[in-house]
């Protein structure tokens, strides 16, 4: 699923796979922005209600605005209250430097490789 | 003079009607497109292209006022006219009560005034859209100066020798204010406490939350609270008043000694302040970050101490400032360029704010998608 946003000309890519039974991965790529972070939260939403793992890989992700950290915010309280398990893959510095510059980085469960997350 | 077209729609379901209707119009050769529809499901179809209708009551698919209540609810709904018969004066009447413009009696109606009566409604309905867009807009320029005054108020530092220079400017194409919010109040002490804050999102929830988190500050600030409780509490009142799950706030508190030669402040997920002397950026010690506001239960929040040398000024921002884009890089701004162009811009004085603000927005190759909130302490002994 692609989401164009019309202003800037840029976009969010999301995709889903099931590497075992109750683990869900969700690979995003592109700027999450106040435009595409709904789009994201629809996934997010979506799969955590599942419950089980639940991994964020943000390996591809360019920017990550403060609508997008809300988002991951309201999905680790959701997490929490589906006893589901919220692990985010954050490599890139446009993820790693917005989750540090706001002290976010101690809310969420961060790993270097969606195997690690998985492990 | 060139007359104007009007695009006209016929909503008639009698042949006849609709022929008579054609030769007025042609008659006295009225500069009208005219389109046509039988039915009342076929005219909302049809409503968006004309700029005045023409409306039989007696439809196929419709009865009574029920036509013109239907084509009135619809957004930017054009002049409506009401044919009546000869028999229905008193339906036109109500018809007119009902929001049409005006009504005209079949077969007692020449050209001139079937065209009269079409011009007439068309402009009286311009007029009326544009008093409702003044309207609009007088409301508009209301809330704004209410939020205005909720979100960036006149600071509490009479008598200070501190001054205060503050910017402010919204996001995107909006003429209304967002989430961040500033605040400075002096204690009689000569202690002086500022605040900038930054609720996530857009709109008037995250406005209306902004202006409560502000009010709470200046109160618990007033009273007296300690700076190591205000942000604890502060935490406990958006939590209480925020209208999602998500919705945290990012702040910057400062509180300069009454001596001004050291300053505490505290960040909950915000932006570092930056100390400046003359054209220096001076370092700041290093610091963990915060949570923002809203995130952890029960979370304690400690300050860091900086000693100010004399003439100094400190720059509390909203991260509006560092997210903007730079041509050919996928990067954004960023802290360490905006320190590179505020270096460059402090040379010329200290009058900087609006050029770096429009620096930044030039670089960005327009308006910034983000508010921008700049709040400047400066030493004034």
């Amino acid at each position: 699923m692609t989401v164009q946003d019309p202003r800037a000309e840029q976009t969010i890519a999301l995709s889903v796979r099931q590497p075992a039974p109750g683990a869900t991965v969700l690979a995003v790529s592109g700027e999450v922005d106040m435009v595409s972070a709904p789009t994201l939260r629809d996934a997010l939403v979506n799969g955590i209600g599942d419950g089980g793992t639940f991994v964020v890989d943000m390996t591809g992700v360019t920017f990550l605005g403060s609508a997008g950290l809300a988002v991951l915010v309201e999905a680790a309280r959701l997490a929490q209250r589906e006893n589901a398990a919220l692990k985010v893959v954050a490599t890139a510095r446009a993820v790693t430097r917005p989750l540090e510059a706001t002290g976010l980085g101690e809310v969420f469960s961060l790993h270097d490789s969606v195997d690690s997350a998985l492990g | 003079m060139r007359t104007k077209t009007v695009r006209v729609l016929l909503v008639e379901d009698d042949d006849g009607d609709a022929l008579l209707v054609e030769a007025l119009l042609e008659e006295v050769s009225a500069p009208f497109v005219l389109a046509r529809a039988r039915t009342l499901a076929e005219s909302e179809r049809l409503l968006g292209d004309a700029e005045c209708v023409l409306l039989d009551l007696g439809l196929p698919d419709s009865t009574g006022l029920n036509a013109l209540h239907r084509l009135l609810s619809k957004p930017n709904a054009p002049a409506i006219l009401v044919l009546t018969g000869r028999d229905d004066e008193r339906e036109g009447i109500t018809a007119v009560a009902a929001g049409a413009e005006d009504y005209l009696v079949k077969g007692q109606v020449d050209g001139e005034l079937l065209l009269r009566g079409v011009r007439y409604a068309v402009e009286r309905r311009r007029s009326e859209d544009a008093q409702r867009q003044l309207r609009e807009a007088k409301l508009l320029a209301a809330e704004r100066a209410r939020l205005e005054r909720g979100l960036l108020p006149p600071p509490l530092l009479q008598n200070s020798d501190v001054d205060l220079e503050v910017r402010y400017q919204p996001g995107g194409q909006r003429m209304l204010l967002g989430g961040d919010f500033y605040d400075a109040v002096g204690m009689p002490d000569g202690t002086v406490h500022a605040i900038i804050g930054d609720v996530c999102g857009h709109g008037p929830d995250e406005a209306a939350l902004g202006v409560c988190l502000r009010i709470a500050w200046r109160a618990l600030v007033l009273s007296g609270a300690p700076p190591e409780k205000v942000l604890q509490t502060l935490d406990q009142v958006l939590v209480a008043e925020r209208h999602g799950d998500g919705i945290f706030t990012t702040a910057c508190m400062v509180t300069v000694a009454p001596d001004r030669r050291s300053a505490r402040y505290f960040l909950a997920g915000h932006p570092e302040p930056l100390l400046m002397v003359g054209d220096r950026i001076v370092d700041l010690p290093q610091s963990k970050i915060g949570v923002p506001l809203g995130v952890l239960p029960d979370y304690a929040w400690t300050g860091v101490d900086v000693p100010l040398p004399s003439g100094w000024s400190l720059a509390c921002y909203t991260d509006g400032l560092i997210e903007g884009r730079v041509p050919d890089d996928i990067d954004r701004l960023g802290v360490e360029r905006l320190c590179d162009i505020l270096h460059r811009h402090l040379r010329n004085g200290p009058n900087w704010m609006d050029s770096v603000i429009a620096e930044v927005t030039e670089l960005n190759g327009g308006a910034l998608d983000d508010d921008v909130a700049i709040l400047l302490l400066k030493d004034g002994k």
